[in-house]
């Protein structure tokens, strides 16, 4: 009895260890017999792993996924703690080579255990450029690392411009990025993605960037009446930020030409500038927007990077030029949204930045070299429900809006009470120049980038009058932007475990006569 | 009398082989520059003959990223892939190749296709 109980008993232990055995290829998700994906792990460390360097192990996890029987099969390169001397590039338009849905992450949790050094890296062309680039690479997973002084971005991950090669739906989780020279976490004409749960600090340019994003066709252009633009994605695939930190960089977040990008419930402080969605020539598919910036803190952004004493120097060569004079990008700036169709600027609480809350230009394309095209032109964008210099305890400086009065069918409204709206020469009624919402959608071809009735754009006999936006950003020198910062309170208060962190003017550096 | 014959013919010799030795050894040109700038390289077009090197040199004053990418090349070429970076970088870098096949050789940055083009035309 004991024997004849034992026998049925011992088989179905066996089955149930078999099915667990068998779990990795087979996936028991609803009961199902759906195949799950094998994983291949290629392990990184400086002792007694077989992979000595990352660029080893992604070489022949890309060496591995290029075989055809691999081509389901997970590949994880796993990199133990350590410094990291080198440029890793994963180049996706090789032959032999693999890289789509490669993960390269850190061992642990703490993203400062995996250090990507720049210093002394070298690459193929001289000094290692960036942590990790990787070029046409679909479905890319970056996790739990830190990429620092390299030569141009931490991590980057782009698609060449020709050939239809692309990068689509990348995630970079948990990373942190310092003192690269251009940018931190860093996405270039790719379709979708995700920046979540990371942080940067100390870059010449942004420490997030999301750009060029890529239309349906190469042909999209934002202008025309009869017929209208047709939208740049059919299906947009969106670009999510989370849970992200960025201070004392440039910029906080710039996306040249970025459109269907969300960024929410993160933190913005102590850079130049903090949110800044842009459209310049330097990248194809102008200009920026659909994108929505949602539930920020965006605060304290008045770090003078023109001054010696900056921790960091700006690599950008700002918006153009006017009159002989380069155009800067703002400082002192919470949100700038410049030159951008249908951004959405929501529930964010913007506050202590010493010149504006929420400041939105146009570049005059049509008289000036600032945009070939007429491409950077505002329109319909909306900014509601946000919450300004901490209702009075900690003020935005010289006004909580600012909006040169260029373009059409943008509109604020439901903002917090009290805010304050720049006026310009008073000529204009703030009504105009300000129009609640909603308001009805004009295309960018029935509206001008040029308006100088308001006398907030240019003043012209007075172009260096910092109460315009041409004025201001073209200070000369530029660290004199802050001659017109306002100083509302004399500490800002407190506000979570956040500090803020300025640079003190030398001697004479800054002249405001 | 001898003596000066004698040392006039080591002369002439030293003088002599030092001659083959310079034929010999005729250093090479040095490689001709091209600088990769912000949305253009400088110049354009080169041309050299067989066996002398482009050097690509990234400016110091660049913001953005670049390549340099063999889009078209002789026929006889082999290993074209040589030709081309595999990475981008915006400064402090550079790239260089001999080029022992004549032809036409058209290249890109990957990145900015449509602005930076150039030609080198290498000659027998």
């Amino acid at each position: 009895m004991k024997h004849r109980l034992a026998v049925p008993l011992l088989v179905l232990g066996l089955c149930a260890l078999l099915g667990t055995m068998a779990a990795p290829t087979l996936a028991g998700k609803g009961g199902g017999q759906k195949k799950k994906q094998a994983t291949r792990t290629f392990e990184v460390c400086k002792h007694g792993c077989r992979f000595r360097t990352i660029q080893m192990a992604v070489d022949a996890a890309g060496s591995f996924k290029a075989k055809k029987k691999n081509a389901k099969a997970k590949a994880v390169v796993v990199v133990r703690p350590g410094k990291y001397v080198e440029g890793v590039v994963l180049d996706g338009t090789q032959r032999k080579k693999s890289f789509d849905g490669l993960t390269i992450k850190g061992a642990k949790k703490d993203r400062k255990k995996v250090v990507l050094e720049g210093k002394n890296a070298k690459g193929e062309l001289g000094a290692a450029q960036n942590g990790i680039e990787a070029i046409s690479v679909d479905g890319l997973v970056l996790e739990n690392m830190w990429a620092r002084d390299y030569q141009s971005n931490g991590f980057f991950i782009h698609a060449a411009n020709e050939g239809g090669q692309h990068c689509d739906g990348y995630k970079m989780n948990n990373l942190l990025a310092s003192a690269n020279r251009s940018y931190g976490l860093f996405a270039k004409n790719c379709f979708g993605g995700k920046m979540t749960n990371s942080a940067g600090y100390h870059h010449g340019d942004s420490a997030f960037y999301v750009g060029e994003t890529p239309c349906d066709s190469k042909a999209w252009t934002n202008h025309g009446v009869a017929p209208p633009p047709k939208p740049c994605q059919r299906k947009p695939k969106w670009t999510l930020l989370k849970n992200d930190r960025s201070y004392e960089n440039v910029l906080g977040y710039s996306g040249t030409n970025s459109k269907y990008v969300k960024i929410v419930d993160s933190a913005f402080y102590n850079n130049g500038a903090g949110i800044v969605p842009n459209t310049l020539d330097s990248e194809g598919f102008e200009p920026n927007g659909w994108n929505v910036f949602e539930g920020n803190d965006v605060f304290w952004n008045n770090y003078n990077y023109f001054l010696a004493g900056s921790k960091f120097h700006t690599v950008s060569g700002g918006l153009g030029e006017i009159a002989g004079a380069t155009v800067n990008y703002p400082t002192g700036v919470g949100i700038v949204l410049y030159g951008g169709a249908h951004n959405v600027v929501k529930k964010n609480n913007v506050f202590g930045n010493y010149k504006w809350g929420i400041a939105s230009f146009s570049g005059p394309g049509e008289v000036f070299v600032a945009n070939e095209g007429d491409d950077a032109k505002n329109v319909n964008n909306r900014i509601v429900e946000n919450t300004m210099g901490r209702e009075g305890a900690d003020p935005n400086g010289e006004f909580d809006f600012w909006n040169d009065d260029t373009g059409g069918g943008n509109c604020w409204g439901a903002n917090s009470a009290g805010a304050t709206f720049a006026p310009g020469n008073g000529k204009v009624p703030l009504s105009e120049i300000y129009p609640a919402c909603p308001q009805p959608e004009v295309l960018a071809d029935q509206v001008r980038s040029l308006n100088i009735a308001a006398g907030l754009q240019i003043n012209l006999g007075e172009e260096s009058d910092p109460k315009t936006i041409l004025g201001y950003a073209s200070s000369n020198p530029p660290q004199n932007q802050e001659c017109s910062w306002v100083r509302r309170v004399a500490a800002h208060p407190a506000f979570e475990k956040f500090k803020p962190v300025e640079v003190a003017p030398q001697p004479g550096e800054v002249n405001c006569g | 009398m001898l003596r000066t014959a004698v040392a006039a013919c080591c002369v002439v010799a030293v003088a002599l082989s030092g001659v083959t030795a310079a034929a010999a050894q005729a250093p090479k040109k040095p490689p001709v520059k091209v600088t990769v700038n912000d949305f253009y390289f400088a110049p354009t077009a080169v041309t050299i003959k067989k066996g002398r090197a482009v050097k690509w040199v990234w400016s110091s004053y660049n913001t953005y990223p670049h390549d340099v990418h063999l889009k078209k090349g002789p026929k006889a070429l082999k290993n074209k892939s040589r030709f081309s970076t595999t990475t981008t970088a915006v400064t402090d870098a550079h790239f260089q190749r001999t080029f022992e096949v004549p032809g036409t050789y058209k290249f890109i940055c990957t990145v900015h296709p449509s602005e930076m083009k150039m030609t080198v035309t290498v000659k027998k």
